[in-house]
Order: structure tokens, then C-alpha cells, then sequence
């Protein structure tokens, strides 16, 4: 049934998916389970956090590009989001959440990050 | 109709542009099902079985959040340090 | 034909569209049968059934879908997002009349339109782990510059093919765009070959496209 929908396919091997099995994009909501409402508070909150990062980060590269930033600055911006990124994964591992458990799929409202 | 590329040739190439997820692509029809039907259409206030459990309206403000800096992104608006 | 509010129990809709009868035959989740709620210029596609928990698993996503499709022959639909209910026509009805300038104008906007999706793969680059704070922003710039440059070439020429375009959120870490179009009926072809075109010209990607669905991406104005 798949197939009649796919009018242009990628050269083989290559790929076009984002990563998502089809379970995840399926199974689409936070985790409500009450006795894993810890995890799934923990999710949310780095999920936010990672969000904001990525604004920051797109923020910061808007700026570089538009030169707007001195070497000094980038090089201290740079240390911050690497850290941030570094503390990140420390946290995730903390909490036995990867990348796809924070790349909720929230419903109506769609991915956040 | 699906047309496969014949680039046996052009082998190196492709291997260049392969990724390290594992392409089917009989499940890009079936993703791209999911995000229209799950993310998409129109919204009606029913009885919508999928209906947003109370973790997601926390989401609401954050969505508002996004686009409206996506937008200002796109107009090239500076945002408030 | 309509059913008897009273003798259902959930109704399920599937799509918003022109006065236009659904198709003999063609039946909905469960091969329920498929009726239609009038309120003049507008209408809804409905299935009645004694009970229903609209379980997303694909032979029933699939089944929605293919009710949307074989409705867009016979006029402007709106489509539905996956799992709407009602326990009567009567809110429906009161709905449509709600709401029915709102329709109305997406129905013009759609009508004689198919949604086509199109991806583009860029081939990930490993780096060594940054060094420096500018080492680390200057590979995401490099990032940040190659879906951009990946856009530009392949998506932009595409828009102007388009009625519309809606640009879907990157997931994961960026590597696959994703955008949609709506296009004519008629445009399909040459786009389509629009897409292997820019394939053959840019073979530093992977380009895909599916379709043709309904306009799912092209009915929602709040989410835009």
C-alpha cells in the first residue's frame, strides 16, 4: 500500500528518514504512566532545555554569519554550548533518555524540536 | 510508479551519500501517512479519541513560543538578548 | 443520505467538503458505510458505528486516508486530522454553520489541489569532536549552511511550482528536510519531474517524493 505513494525515490542507499521507527511515530505522547512520572517530568524539562539550546545556538550562527560577533565572543559562546552540550548528554544518561525521547512528538501541536 | 535509479556506476557516489539509518523506503509512504493524519487537518472540537492529555497544554505556550520566534527568524527581527 | 442521529452511537468523521456525494461503494474505518451532514455550501463525511476507538495502527490510517482521496475526485475536501468523533451529527451541523466562511474560503484554496511531500537528505559529515568553542559553532555553521544551500537548490524551485508550501519542522539532527506543497491537479506531472531533474542536478542529496495526498498541511490557519 506504501508503494503507491512514493512517486520519487532517492538513489539506492541513500536515505530520506528522519530516524523515527514506526513505533515512535506512532506511540506519540509523554509517558503519563504515574509510577514513571519522574522520567517523564525529567523529559520535559530536558526537552526544554534542549529547545532553548537550539534557539540559542540558531541565534548565535545568525549572528556569526551577519558578522556580528568579535572571535573573542564566538570562542566563549562556543565554550558555553559545548559545555551545555556536554552536561546535556551527561544529564540524558543520568536519566536513561536518548535523543529520540526528546524529540517528543506532542500530538496536535507537532515536534517541538 | 516507482522508478529506481540505475547508478551501479556510480556506486562510490551513493556510498558518499548513504546514511547511517537503514533506508526503506516503503516506510516514507507510510511516515509521511502518519505525519499527515496525526499532525495534520483539520481540528474539530469533538470528542477527539487522541485526545490532548493535560501534559500537552503545557505545550501550548511553547508552540506559541516557537513560531513566533521562527517568525521573527524569517523577518530577521533581532531578538532580545 | 443521512443516518438517524439517534440510532448511533459515535460518529467518526473523516474530511470538511463541496456539496458532493460520496462515492458508491467506497466505505470507511471498519467498512462502515459513509453518509453526509449538509449545511448548504458546505458539508461533513461521516461513518456511524455502534462503538469506535479510532486505533491508529496503518490499515486504519490508511483507511481514512483513502476515504479523503476518493472524495477529492468529486469536489473540494477538507481533511480531517486522524480520530475525530462526535456522538451525533447535531454538533457537526452546528459546526459547519459556525464555521462555514472559514470553510468555505480553505475549500476554494484546495479545491482541484493534491499535497505532495518532498525530502532531501544531506549526506552526514562525521568531524572530530570539536576542540574549541569556535571549532564546535563553526561545524554547526558549516550544518546550518549545507541545509540551507540543500534548500535553496532543490526546495526554492519546487515552491515556485507550488500554489503553497509549508516547511515542516526539522527532526533529529537536521539531516532530512521535509516540506510539503499543494499543487494542481494538473501540475503534478511536471512536478514530479521537476523533482528527478533536480535529483540528476544535485546528486550530493537524496531527494524523495510521495503523494498524492490530500491537503492535510493546507487546511489548519491557527498552526499554520
Amino acid at each position: 500500500m506504501s508503494h503507491d505513494k512514493i512517486l520519487v525515490d532517492p538513489p539506492d542507499g541513500s536515505s530520506v528518514e528522519d530516524g523515527r521507527s514506526l513505533e515512535d511515530a506512532l506511540t506519540r505522547r509523554v509517558n503519563a504512566d504515574p509510577e514513571r512520572v519522574e522520567k517523564g517530568l525529567a523529559q520535559l524539562v530536558l526537552t526544554i532545555v534542549e529547545l532553548l539550546r537550539q534557539l540559542m545556538e540558531r541565534q548565535a550562527l545568525h549572528r556569526i554569519d551577519a558578522g556580528q560577533l568579535s572571535d573573542e565572543q564566538i570562542e566563549r559562546l562556543g565554550q558555553t554550548f559545548l559545555a551545555l552540550s556536554r552536561r546535556m548528554d551527561e544529564l540524558k544518561e543520568q536519566f536513561e533518555l536518548d535523543d529520540r525521547d526528546l524529540n517528543l512528538d506532542l500530538g496536535p501541536l507537532g515536534n517541538l524540536l | 510508479m516507482i522508478e529506481r535509479a540505475n547508478r551501479g556506476s556510480e556506486l562510490e557516489r551513493t556510498n558518499r551519500a548513504r546514511g547511517h539509518r537503514v533506508s526503506a523506503p516503503h516506510d516514507v509512504g507510510l511516515i509521511d501517512l502518519i505525519d499527515r493524519l496525526l499532525d495534520g487537518g483539520v481540528v474539530l472540537a469533538g470528542d477527539i479519541t487522541l485526545a490532548a492529555a493535560d501534559v500537552d497544554l503545557v505545550y501550548v505556550g511553547l508552540r506559541a513560543l516557537i513560531s513566533s520566534v521562527a517568525t521573527a527568524e524569517r523577518k530577521g527581527i533581532p531578538l532580545p538578548r | 443520505m443521512t443516518a438517524t442521529p439517534a440510532m448511533t452511537a459515535t460518529i467518526y468523521v473523516y474530511a470538511i467538503t463541496d456539496p458532493l456525494e460520496p462515492p458508491e461503494g467506497l466505505r470507511g474505518l471498519h467498512d462502515a458505510p459513509l453518509a453526509r451532514i449538509d449545511a448548504g455550501p458546505v458539508c461533513a463525511v461521516y461513518s456511524a458505528h455502534d462503538q469506535l476507538e479510532p486505533n491508529p495502527e496503518p490499515a486504519v490510517l490508511w483507511r481514512h486516508d483513502q476515504v479523503v482521496e476518493r472524495l477529492m475526485e468529486a469536489g473540494g475536501v477538507l481533511p480531517l486530522r486522524f480520530g475525530t468523533t462526535f456522538g451525533g451529527t447535531d454538533e457537526v451541523h452546528s459546526i459547519l454553520v459556525r464555521e462555514r466562511a472559514r470553510f468555505e474560503r480553505l475549500l476554494a484554496q484546495v479545491r482541484g489541489c493534491v499535497e505532495l511531500s518532498v525530502r532531501v537528505g544531506i549526506a552526514p559529515v562525521s568531524e572530530p569532536e570539536a576542540s574549541s568553542g569556535t571549532a564546535y559553532l563553526q561545524s554547526r555553521l558549516r550544518a546550518s549552511h549545507e541545509r540551507e544551500d540543500a534548500a535553496e537548490r532543490v526546495l526554492r524551485p519546487l515552491r515556485e511550482l507550488a500554489k503553497a508550501s509549508s516547511q515542516r519542522t526539522p527532526r533529529g539532527d537536521g539531516a532530512v528536510l521535509n516540506e510539503s506543497y499543494l499543487v494542481g491537479r494538473e501540475a503534478v506531472a511536471p512536478f514530479i519531474a521537476e523533482v528527478k531533474a533536480l535529483q540528476a542536478r544535485n546528486d550530493d542529496v537524496a531527494v524523495s517524493c510521495t503523494g498524492p495526498w490530500g491537503p492535510y498541511s493546507f487546511v489548519d490557519e491557527v498552526a499554520g
